[in-house]
């Protein structure tokens, strides 16, 4: 994504190249020094780009047009076949769903959440430190609390010896068995994920000046309301680049689920989503498949899938800046 | 904007590691090159490997202890790296780049899987006609020829020599149960009554840590292997029809299992947990149970939680039957393996002839506790029992999935690994593990 969205601001860079190119009555020397160091500027950027961005998302697509097993072995041509094989994989189409409802109900769960801490938070006066607490699952390692969350979760770990403690025996359950293990996944994610946007929003509403809540005070307005009507409004430019970096992050969601299902071997299909799948056909799980054509060919479907969900998206959420 | 900042530092992070990468590769590739020896007639100088262990693990210090002894007594430089269990992912990205390693080591279906499949090993016809360092005998009168016969290139030549025998087989503490001792049980009526009687001293005998596939699958690929003989498995995962899986021997090996399963015997919430959960209960006695069908390093893995006295023991896994396979012993072995274009290859085959000299092989045994593939190297203790078991079952072996894992590496994780917890899960009856198995098998062959 990354690349898709360096290509965006990169390419009208070319096109002025070119208009600028065509000899003009007006060009005198300055315009035709100015040709020639506009290439030396851009150039090593340019080059950085090709070389590191635009040539290895070029190759992913001709990979994938391949069978190549990678190490020594000759690409053979297959054209579409791979793609073709995507759509008849049954635990690639799994895969693909659990990633959408982790976009989906992760990400209602995760934004609820972060609007209503950041609300809440707005007023407390530790708030700095509770932000920092908050933020706090995001930096530790997700393989760390993969494991942590494993032990936390035994049927006779924390959480269950907690429930028993209190009465609430009929609520223990065996939350790691494998028809609630997606479920539990979902939880965790927006555990591990509301810390961060909690960050961005509030940075966002950090900007609002005071006065407009004092106003919204005399003139009685529920928090609800002060919600619709201020906060939201004046910190919409935050919240979409929030809602797009969620729907990039959450497709791409790797480790935690990786670190959670066991890293011995291949995560049950339930469990997978597009990058997991792509990680067992290709060089993962104990016996490594190799399938690496096929692995592209899942790499541009994901990719593909990102740019359209954030063309979506930036249209959906498009408002007018509000002046403040 | 925070999210911004974010976005452009780590863009640079990324840039910045390419970058590296892109420097350090040419200087990497330097570093082998140079003295030219090799296939050129004159001998090597220089010897670079590529190992699976990691500094500080038992195994990398015997080895660091002969490849130290090795250049003091030949004058070969060695240039050792501790890679980790990922050895062989790295030296195959090594072979396209032409500068892979001298010598790597992995367990051999591994080497087999990854390496032989684009015939990037070396043949080792000629090291097993050699003479082991400080011997009389050869590398071929050493290691049996039962432990290496799976693993051959396309021309038929042996491509591993192996150093360890990893297998698995059924644990319990020898303590706890001295009849087991004295009189295993044989035979799978055997096993149930053991299993029953447990089962009415209020246990659940088998602990099992069923959120690994691959242990769920040692009762099956076993009872497959029992019932149907070896190969029949992995015969089965490469059959594009699916036909193999009509065979009577699934269907009978299916229904032992789901016994297991549906019997009460396997402990409580055995898919609920994370491994090692289930195995460390079992040896500190926190659990109802009392067996485990484990690989060969169970003792060193459970060995630190062990209740105090609990003595390792096994016995092999059940006969069945009119079993095909009932004299089958499971046994993988660890060894080395030359890269195809390794530009030391003769330095290569001096260390390993000189490592499988049985003073200095025989400390795989007594240092890191591993049975080695010599016979006149004794076991160590708790593999006393595994050892039997080899010695009984010959050159009649099996790999972990009966060689699955190496023949349909895509089948084992989408096919068999899935249907596997999904039958242990409670999903899938007998016939509905065996019919999944046959259409899941047909599929995937179809849409590949």
């Amino acid at each position: 994504m990354t690349a898709t969205m360096t290509a965006a601001t990169v390419a009208p860079a070319p096109a002025e190249a070119r208009s600028r190119r065509r000899p003009r009555a007006s060009d005198g020397p300055l315009g035709r020094g100015r040709r020639r160091w506009y290439w030396l500027f851009v150039g090593p950027a340019l080059t950085v780009y090709l070389a590191f961005v635009a040539g290895p998302a070029i190759a992913g697509i001709w990979i994938s047009l391949h069978s190549w097993r990678g190490a020594g072995d000759p690409m053979r041509w297959v054209g579409l076949a791979n793609y073709r094989r995507l759509w008849a994989d049954d635990i690639f189409r799994t895969a693909f769903l659990n990633s959408l409802t982790i976009l989906a109900v992760c990400g209602v769960a995760v934004f609820a959440l972060a609007f209503v801490l950041t609300m809440a938070l707005r007023e407390m006066r530790a708030r700095s430190l509770l932000r920092s607490l908050l933020f706090f699952p995001y930096i530790v390692s997700p393989i760390a609390i993969g494991v942590a969350l494993g032990l936390l979760l035994d049927p006779r770990g924390l959480a269950n010896a907690t429930l028993r403690s209190v009465g609430l025996d009929s609520l223990a359950q065996p939350w790691l068995a494998p028809d609630r293990l997606f479920s539990t996944i979902l939880v965790g994610i927006v555990w591990v994920s509301s810390g961060f946007y909690v960050v961005i929003l509030m940075a966002g509403m950090d900007r609002i000046p005071a006065y407009f809540y004092e106003d919204a005070d005399l003139a009685g307005a529920t928090p609800l309301q002060k919600f619709r009507h201020v906060t939201l409004p004046l910190s919409w430019d935050v919240v979409s680049v929030a809602a797009v970096l969620w729907v990039i992050n959450s497709l791409k969601i790797f480790e935690f689920i990786y670190a959670f299902t066991g890293t011995g071997d291949s995560p049950a299909p339930d469990t997978r989503t597009v990058p997991i799948h792509q990680f067992v056909i290709t060089t993962g799980g104990r016996s490594p498949a190799y399938l690496l054509g096929y692995g592209a060919a899942m790499g541009v479907v994901l990719v593909a899938a990102i740019a359209i969900l954030v063309v979506l998206l930036r249209r959906v959420m498009r408002r007018d800046a509000v002046q403040f | 904007m925070s999210a911004m900042t974010q976005m452009g530092i780590s863009r640079r992070g990324v840039l910045s590691a390419a970058l590296a990468v892109a420097v350090a590769g040419p200087l990497a590739a330097c570093g082998g090159g140079g003295d030219g020896g090799g296939g050129g007639g004159t001998a090597s100088t220089q010897l670079v490997y590529w190992s699976m262990w990691k500094q500080g693990e038992d195994q990398q210090k015997v080895l660091q202890a002969a490849l130290d002894e090795f250049q003091a007594k030949t004058g070969i430089k060695v240039e050792v790296q501790w890679s980790g269990r990922d050895v062989i992912k790295q030296v195959a990205a090594r072979l396209n780049a032409g500068n892979p390693p001298d010598l790597t080591d992995q367990d051999a279906g591994t080497i087999k899987g990854i390496l032989g499949k684009v015939d990037g090993v070396k043949n080792l016809d000629a090291l097993y006609a050699t003479t082991v360092d400080g011997e009389t005998k050869k590398v071929s009168e050493v290691i049996p020829a039962g432990l290496v016969k799976p693993y051959r290139s396309s021309s038929g030549a042996p491509i591993v020599v192996p150093y360890e025998i990893i297998g698995s087989t059924m644990w319990f503490d020898g303590a706890a149960h001295p009849d087991w001792v004295s009189a295993p049980p044989k035979t799978w009526s055997d096993f149930m009554t053991l299993l029953d009687a447990r089962k009415a001293a209020g246990r659940t005998p088998i602990a099992l840590d069923g959120d690994i596939k691959f242990y769920d699958a040692y009762f099956t690929t076993w009872s497959i292997v029992r019932h149907g003989g070896v190969g029949l498995l992995s015969r089965a995962a490469t059959d594009k029809t699916g036909a193999t899986f009509d065979d009577p021997a699934f269907l009978a090996a299916a229904r032992d299992v789901e016994k297991l399963v549906k019997g009460g015997y396997v402990v409580k919430d055995f898919n609920a947990t994370k491994f090692p959960a289930q195995q460390n209960a079992w040896a500190a006695g926190k659990s109802p149970t009392d067996l485990l069908l484990m690989g060969t390093w169970a003792p060193s893995e459970t060995g630190p939680q062990a209740a105090s006295g609990f003595t390792h023991r096994s016995f092999a896994y059940p006969t069945v039957p009119g079993g095909k396979g009932n004299a089958a012993a499971e046994a993988g072995v660890i060894g080395f393996a030359i890269p195809a274009k390794a530009r030391h290859a003769d330095a290569a085959e001096k260390f390993i002839a000189f490592f499988l000299n049985k003073d200095r092989l025989a400390k795989i045994s007594t240092e890191t506790k591993n049975l080695t593939p010599r016979s006149d190297i004794p076991a160590p203790a708790v593999l006393a029992d595994y050892q039997q078991e080899l010695i009984a079952a010959g050159d009649n072996l099996f790999l972990p999935y009966d060689d699955a894992g190496a023949v349909a590496p895509e089948w084992v994780s989408n096919v068999w690994e899935p249907i596997n917890g999904d039958f242990f899960n409670g999903k899938l009856d007998a016939a509905g593990f065996v019919a999944k198995l046959k259409s899941e098998t047909v599929k995937l062959h179809k849409n590949a």
